[in-house]
């Protein structure tokens, strides 16, 4: 059931920047491997921001691989693939801590969510970094 | 070649692409790549684009071109308009269209409709808000509060961009999205507040400037890089702030 949400929150957020129809049913598919993603890494009780990298390193890359073979521009595949990853509920708690006092708590929560948030930032940046040396647009053929 | 209009269409065309959202470093490859393919040698062009502005020159023998335009005005975020105009420079790039059939097809991407109409627009961002309310714990009856909370927030921030800075009108819709959890939860309709606050400033996170920047910072374009960075910091701190004051007078009201 959350799989099936996932797919239509990522959807639903990428029609809000009014994605080409043609690039709809690869966003739902990478809504559906980060779900996917996060259910297995809970179960095998990796830590959340491991999970966070690895997750965002493989929406990069599976975005890349659309963008190349549709012609698109990355950044509709990436940016929409990414927001089931966002720890929203790490930094309402954390607000939710410094807004009642509970500035320990806070501090400690607002870190994790910064880090899982530098987690899929270095993910994005991995990837950028390796197809730009290694995936090179080939010249002329396009 | 006329410099003079190949010079007007690769400003136009990367006014248009910065516009509806394409990152500083393709803005400025496109330009160029459109200048070449419309028949300027290789390395008399050269282009700098910022968030708000594009400089554009092309050097010929008669001396050095140069446009400079500023950017104003909110952007429209629409990346099937980022993707044609890729497509057309790309065309202009391998001499497939002229420079005159470029201008046609740019005032046809200007002036089209976007494809998904407002009222598709916000039944996305209704069930955007309400499918991450119930991922992140909510139960069905949350998915209509956070549905209503990401409509209210989206309808909010669309007309407000227009009249006000943006730290503002993401400030005050996402204060009104999380305000409708606040009623939701003071009326005893629900216990997962947090989960429909998540879920209606959802429309409202910085997705595609946090992306774009690190694209431009990866490609080298640091000013661009840091300028978008922190459009998305101060976007995510008017987030915070809202949130913030709607966690705090929630146990006031009930």
């Amino acid at each position: 059931m959350d799989v099936l949400l996932s797919i239509v929150a990522t959807v639903a957020f990428a029609i809000l920047y009014q994605i080409p129809r043609k690039a709809i049913i690869p966003v739902g598919v990478l809504g559906m491997v980060a779900e996917l993603f996060m259910v297995a890494a809970n179960k095998e009780h990796v830590g959340g921001i491991a999970a966070s990298f690895a997750a965002s390193i493989m929406i990069s890359l599976l975005s890349e691989g659309f963008a190349r073979t549709l012609r698109m521009p990355v950044t509709i595949f990436a940016v929409p693939g990414i927001i089931v990853l966002v720890p929203g509920m790490n930094a309402y708690q954390t607000m939710k801590d410094f807004v009642t006092h509970n500035y320990i708590q806070g501090i400690a929560m607002g870190t994790e969510t910064a880090l899982i948030a530098g987690a899929l930032a270095s993910g994005l940046v991995m990837v950028g970094v390796l197809t730009r040396s290694v995936w090179r647009p080939r010249r002329n053929v396009n | 070649m006329d410099e003079e209009r190949v010079l007007r269409l690769c400003m136009q065309t990367g006014l248009l692409l910065l516009r509806y959202g394409g990152e500083t470093s393709r803005v400025e490859e496109t330009m160029a790549h459109m200048a070449v393919g419309a028949g300027a040698p290789a390395d008399s062009v050269q282009s700098f684009v910022t968030p708000t502005g594009i400089f554009i020159s092309i050097t010929t023998p008669k001396g050095t071109l140069t446009h400079l335009t500023r950017v104003t005005g909110p952007a429209s975020m629409n990346l099937e308009k980022v993707t044609l105009l890729n497509d057309l420079s790309r065309r202009l790039q391998r001499r497939a269209c002229t420079v005159n059939e470029a201008f046609a097809e740019l005032e046809r991407i200007e002036k089209a409709p976007p494809i998904y109409r407002h009222w598709i627009q916000m039944t996305a961002a209704a069930l955007s808000s309400g499918s991450f309310t119930v991922i992140l714990g909510g139960t069905g009856s949350d998915f209509m509060w956070g549905a209503l909370g990401g409509l209210l927030a989206q309808e909010t921030t669309r007309w407000l961009t227009r009249y006000a800075p943006r730290f503002f009108s993401v400030l005050l819709a996402s204060l009104l999205g999380a305000l409708v959890a606040v009623f939701s939860s003071v009326m005893g309709y629900t216990h997962n507040e947090g989960a429909i606050i998540i879920g209606a400033i959802l429309p409202l996170l910085p997705g595609l400037a946090v992306t774009n920047s690190i694209r431009d910072l990866l490609a080298g374009d640091l000013l661009s890089g840091v300028a978008r960075g922190a459009e998305a910091l101060f976007t995510s701190v008017a987030i915070a702030i809202a949130v913030a004051v709607a966690i705090g007078i929630s146990p006031r009201l009930s």
